[in-house]
Order: C-alpha cells, then sequence, then structure tokens
C-alpha cells in the first residue's frame, strides 16, 4: 500500500514557535523527588510501552523522579539546519519568554542502541505559564501541557529559593465540583533546624554522576537529550478513541558554552504537593512523602539549549 | 460518507486529564455578540484557505466518493463574541462524575453556509466558523483544539460579570506588534469594545424571553433592518429556528518529523443546541471597537474589518445553557 504524503499544515499568520527552536538562557532547576519504580514502571507501561504494541519496552530505571522548574528568557524558531552546531543560531520572527514547571521520569530503553541519546525523559506532567506554548507543545510533541501559574524566587540566594506551582484543579471529583487555583506545588529552602531525613546524598551523587558521563561522552557534539511521549488526539465522533495514536521522541541539545553551569543549591529543600483528584501526582508516582522534607536540589544555569524536530518511535495505523 | 477507521483507545491518563468528552453541558452561559462590518470577499478567502481547499486536495487522493467542502461567506458583517461560562461539564460518564470548569471565551465567527457541490444533495445549512477563539484556561482550550478542532489560543480576558454593567470587553492575547528576531512575544490589548458616552436609565436595554419575538427586535435594534438571504436556502439569516447553531473547523496537528505537514487533518462539524434559553437582549448604548495592528494577531487586514463601522456599534446577549454535541468528520486526508 502506498500512503500518501502528509498533508500541508495549514498555516495562520501567527505567533507559534516551532522546530527547530533555541531555548537561550535558560535556567533549569532540579529537584530529585524519591519515587518507587514499580509505580513509574507501571505508567510507564500504561502510557509508553503497551499502547505501542510491543513496538517500545521502557524501563524506569531510578528510585526518583525530577521535579524540574525551569526559566526560558528567549524562546524562538531558528533557520540553522539540525546538523549545523555552531552558535548563536540565526533566529527569526520572534522570541518568548516563560516559566516552566513539570515531573519527569528517567527512562531506558530494554535494548539500547549505541547512539541512544544521554538521558531519557519521560515527562510524565508539564505546565506552562506562556499561552502560546500550550497547542505547541501539546500538538507537536504530545507533552500533556497545561498552563499554571509559576513563580520562581532565586533573585537572593542569601533568602533561599522559592518556588511554587498553582494551577486549575479539582480537589474533590464530583458531579458538582469545578476546577479552581490550587498550589499544587511548594518548594522552598529549609533551616536546618526543620530538617527531617537526609536522603539527599546518594541522589546528588546518582545525578551528578549521570550528568558527567554525559558530558564527557562526546566530545564536540551537543549533549543529547530524549524526551519520549505519547502523542495522541480524541476522535471527534467516538472521543474515547484516538484519530492519530504515536509514540514520539524529541531531541533537545545542549549547545556548550562557557557560561553554562551545572552547581548544586545550597542547602536542602522542603516539598508540599496538595492532594488533588485531578493531579494525583503522590500517588501516581509513589512519591515518598517522609523524605519531602531533606531534598537536594541541583540548578543548570545559562545553558543554551535547541528542540529539534522529532520522530515517531511507532504510529497506530 | 467517510469510511469508519479501527482507531486505537485513547489512553486517558489522571494528570492533565481531558475531562470534557462530548456530549458536554454548558451551564450558566452569557453571550455578548457585536457584529462588526467586514468584506465578505476576504471572508471567502478565510473559508477557501482553511475550509474548501484542504478538503478538495483530499479528496483528490481517495478513490472513494468524500465530496469537497464548500462553504460560502455571505454576510457583510463577522461577529465579535465574548462568552461566560458558569461551568461546562462533560455529560459522559466517567467525567460527567468528576466536575467541570468555569471560564472565560471570545472570538469571531464568520457566517458561512454549507452548499453541496452536486446541486441534487440536500444538506445546505448554516454554519459558524470560528476563525480566532480565545480562552482564558487551558482544559477548554486542549479538548477544544483536540477532540473538534477549534482554533483556540489562550488570552487574558476582560468580560463583564453582568450585561447590565457591561462597559468594557477586551481581549489580551501573546502578540507581536512587528515580527523580528528581536520582538518579544508578550500579552498585550488585541481588542476592545467600550460603551460610548455614560449610562443612564432611558438607553437601558431589553430583554426579552421569547426567542422569536427577541430575534425580531434585535433585527430592527441592532442590524438596522438589515435582512440578507441565505443563499442555497432560501431563507434570511432571522428566519432559521433558534434551536441550535452548527460550526465547521479545519481540525489538525502538526508532524512532529516535519512541523509544516500535519500528521492528521481533517474537516469537522458540531453544533450545540439550546438545553434552556433564559432570554435575549441588546445592550444598553453604543461601543466603539479598538483594534491594535499586530503581525501576529492581522484581523483588520485578514477579515477585511471596515474600520468606519467600529463606532457606533450596537451588541446583543443571550442567556442559557447548551449542549455541545459530539462532531463529525466531513473530510479526512487519508
Amino acid at each position: 500500500m502506498i500512503e500518501s504524503p502528509p498533508p500541508v499544515y495549514v498555516e495562520r499568520v501567527d505567533f507559534s514557535i516551532v522546530p527547530p527552536a533555541l531555548l537561550a538562557d535558560a535556567t533549569l532547576y532540579l529537584f530529585p523527588i524519591p519515587s518507587d519504580i514499580v509505580n513509574q514502571q507501571h505508567l510507564c507501561e500504561t502510557i509508553l510501552n503497551i499502547p505501542s504494541e510491543g513496538a517500545c519496552d521502557f524501563r524506569a530505571v531510578q528510585p526518583f523522579v525530577l521535579l524540574i522548574f525551569a526559566r526560558y528568557e528567549k524562546v524562538q524558531k531558528i533557520n540553522t539546519p539540525e546538523s549545523n552546531y555552531s552558535y548563536p543560531p540565526q533566529p527569526n520572527d520572534g522570541y518568548a519568554r516563560f516559566h516552566a514547571a513539570g515531573v519527569s521520569v528517567l527512562i531506558a530503553p530494554s535494548l539500547p542502541k549505541s547512539d541512544e541519546p544521554q538521558i531519557i525523559l519521560f515527562p510524565y506532567c508539564t505546565f506552562v505559564d506562556h499561552g502560546a506554548s500550550i497547542a505547541g507543545t501539546r500538538e507537536l510533541q504530545g507533552w500533556s501541557t497545561e498552563t499554571a501559574e509559576i513563580q520562581i524566587a532565586d533573585d537572593d540566594p542569601s533568602k533561599g529559593f522559592t518556588f511554587v506551582l498553582t494551577c486549575p484543579a479539582i480537589k474533590r471529583f464530583g458531579p458538582h465540583s469545578i476546577a479552581r487555583p490550587e498550589r499544587l506545588i511548594h518548594v522552598r529552602n529549609v533551616p536546618e533546624a526543620a530538617r527531617g531525613k537526609q536522603v539527599g546524598s546518594p541522589l546528588r551523587h546518582h545525578l551528578s554522576e549521570m550528568w558527567t558521563r554525559a558530558l564527557a561522552s562526546e566530545n564536540q557534539r551537543p549533549l543529547r537529550l530524549a524526551l519520549i511521549s505519547l502523542k495522541q488526539f480524541p476522535d471527534v465522533a467516538h472521543p474515547a478513541r484516538a484519530c492519530y495514536q504515536a509514540g514520539v521522541q524529541t531531541i533537545a541539545e545542549s549547545f556548550r558554552n562557557e557560561d553554562h553551569r551545572w552547581v548544586a543549591l545550597p542547602g536542602k529543600f522542603a516539598l508540599e504537593i496538595e492532594t488533588a483528584d485531578s493531579h494525583p501526582l503522590v500517588a501516581q508516582l509513589g512519591l515518598d512523602v517522609e523524605q519531602f522534607s531533606g531534598l537536594d536540589g541541583f540548578c543548570l544555569r545559562s545553558a543554551q539549549l535547541r528542540v529539534n524536530a522529532g520522530k515517531e518511535l511507532w504510529r497506530a495505523p | 460518507m467517510i469510511p469508519t477507521r479501527n482507531y486505537p483507545r485513547y489512553i486517558q491518563r489522571s494528570i492533565n486529564a481531558l475531562m470534557l468528552q462530548t456530549p458536554a453541558l454548558a451551564k450558566g452561559v452569557t453571550l455578548y455578540f457585536f457584529p462588526v462590518g467586514s468584506d465578505i470577499t476576504k471572508q471567502q478567502a478565510i473559508c477557501d484557505k482553511f475550509l474548501n481547499d484542504p478538503s478538495r486536495k483530499a479528496s483528490e487522493l481517495l478513490s472513494h466518493s468524500q465530496g469537497a467542502s464548500n462553504y460560502r461567506a455571505f454576510f457583510p458583517q463577522v461577529f465579535f463574541f465574548f462568552a461566560t461560562y458558569g461551568s461546562l461539564q462533560s455529560l459522559e460518564p466517567p467525567d460527567s462524575d468528576r466536575g467541570g470548569y468555569k471560564y472565560l471565551e471570545a472570538g469571531i465567527w464568520i457566517p458561512t453556509v454549507f452548499e453541496p457541490k452536486d446541486a441534487n444533495v440536500l444538506g445546505s445549512h448554516l454554519a459558524m466558523f470560528p476563525y480566532y477563539m480565545f480562552v482564558n484556561t487551558s482544559a477548554p482550550l486542549a479538548v477544544g483544539r483536540e477532540l473538534q478542532g477549534w482554533d483556540k489560543e489562550w488570552a487574558e480576558l476582560g468580560i463583564p460579570d453582568r450585561a447590565f454593567d457591561a462597559d468594557e470587553f477586551s481581549i489580551s492575547p501573546v502578540l507581536i506588534k512587528r515580527f523580528s528576531a528581536e520582538s518579544y512575544g508578550v500579552e498585550g490589548l488585541l481588542a476592545q469594545f467600550r460603551r460610548v458616552g455614560d449610562r443612564t436609565d432611558a438607553d437601558a436595554g431589553l430583554l426579552w424571553t421569547e426567542a422569536r419575538a427577541a430575534l425580531k427586535a434585535i433585527k430592527r435594534l441592532v442590524f438596522k433592518d438589515m435582512d440578507p438571504w441565505i443563499p442555497g436556502l432560501a431563507l434570511s439569516i432571522f428566519g432559521i429556528p433558534v434551536r441550535g447553531l452548527t460550526f465547521t473547523f479545519l481540525k489538525q496537528f502538526r508532524d512532529v518529523r516535519h512541523p509544516h505537514h500535519a500528521c492528521y487533518q481533517s474537516g469537522v462539524e458540531a453544533t450545540i443546541s439550546i438545553r434552556e434559553f433564559r432570554g435575549l437582549g441588546t445592550l444598553h448604548g453604543e461601543y466603539e471597537l479598538n483594534v491594535t495592528r499586530a503581525d501576529s494577531h492581522p484581523l483588520v487586514d485578514q477579515m477585511g474589518l471596515d474600520e468606519s463601522t467600529f463606532s457606533r456599534i450596537h451588541g446583543f446577549y443571550a442567556e442559557l445553557d447548551f449542549v455541545l454535541h459530539t462532531g463529525f468528520e466531513r473530510w479526512r486526508h487519508p
């Protein structure tokens, strides 16, 4: 059977950022949160592996998930071909500035290939505070993105860091329930005396080692980060079915530059997660709430990232 | 008819879940409308680009008869609309037992008539093409786009709580005034309706609870007895039964491998039907429209808006509950 070529996307005259895109001057804060690997694997099975009918077999590989808060100072389309790693690339049209947050699971294929990216993430949930990013990330990469108010208080490190994510949520499902803004995630520095069980050190070691290995693995090529997602859209006539469903891989590459810094944040952090039926983070990810008060934090400063067009790992017929 | 495909099951997630599967009930809705003069030729160019031409290209690739779409613009005005939703909630379990969303919406609708290419085929009907749509909450944005193809974008919206206090309406999406490498996309005022002059009891708006009488009055007060016939239907726009409305869309998603191509593309129609009609009324006094000229949102040029009609605009509103029904694909790219 000869497959017809894909139709041209009918473009509006609007502001949309399609790959290849540059995420310049990015600051990413990462908090490894202890998590039951069985729960993580269950999510991988439900969302990534089973729908692929054998095409994919991803494994959760760490006993923690990554809570990420990010600030992107300049996000824009670029004209530079994907094979060209020169920096800065040629931008066009205009740019956006926004915050993002989310929780990602570190995964690996059960049979890794030699050219596998150094780090593979399954972005379990994603939030942005910029409306133009919602449709783009959901419809192109298949990320499950929603809008949220995201606060990153990091301008005075001597006062500590605070991260807050507020989004519409339903605390208790019910026929008369209405989504209201809830402070879903709150991370803050904690004083010494208030710290609970210290669990950060093994995770700190894990993450630093992983990152160092990734940076050291290839000389001139950028650090490559793969994001794996289930891209799907409901069928208009039968909403319980998907008119399009595919496993999608997107590659983000980090340009090497002198300002690029990977640092451990001072002190320990406490995490609070609101329990909401619409956002069951703790239950689904098997997060260990007893360890929420002594977390490590890391920061990647001045990162220059490029997101390229991705590929379909599989596609439902 | 389009052959049915054996589509895979949609994998429902328990976080970031789309909880607004159709049919869905919109309760406590107030819809505000402002008709603004617009060049029919420009409207038709939009209909051709987004509705007719893609369907023609798809039908040329198919062996079975799918039929190209033929939506015709016919009305010398487009409708700016603003809506407050008390709640929008799925009528289908399990989502019907989970809850709903309260939000604001706005946009610009182009009235069209669908005319089958084959004159012997019945099926002409009125269909609104919501060319611009803005919403202030991400759940209705994502569901609207992904389920039926409503081309919604996020915006800050200013909509009064009550028709009586309706002094100002505004739409502020992420916009760029002039495209350039150094332009920054930021939330900004795109369109604003402001009541002109002081509100007095003398020009208080009128509210009717019987739809036919209301339409007759709005035809006189808002449209100055303009009453164009809908080609192919042999009806005036005010002569159609007031039970609901059909909308038409281009539903499409970018291909992750080739972002300027679509991995899925179809023409979709969906209807809303009135569940409970509480009233239709005129807004007090006159409004003026201010539009920001922005490369990212070229409303005036693209829709051929007639700037001479931007002052002395009359608005009307409806209070109702309605059901958004499950839609269908009129055509689909193979």
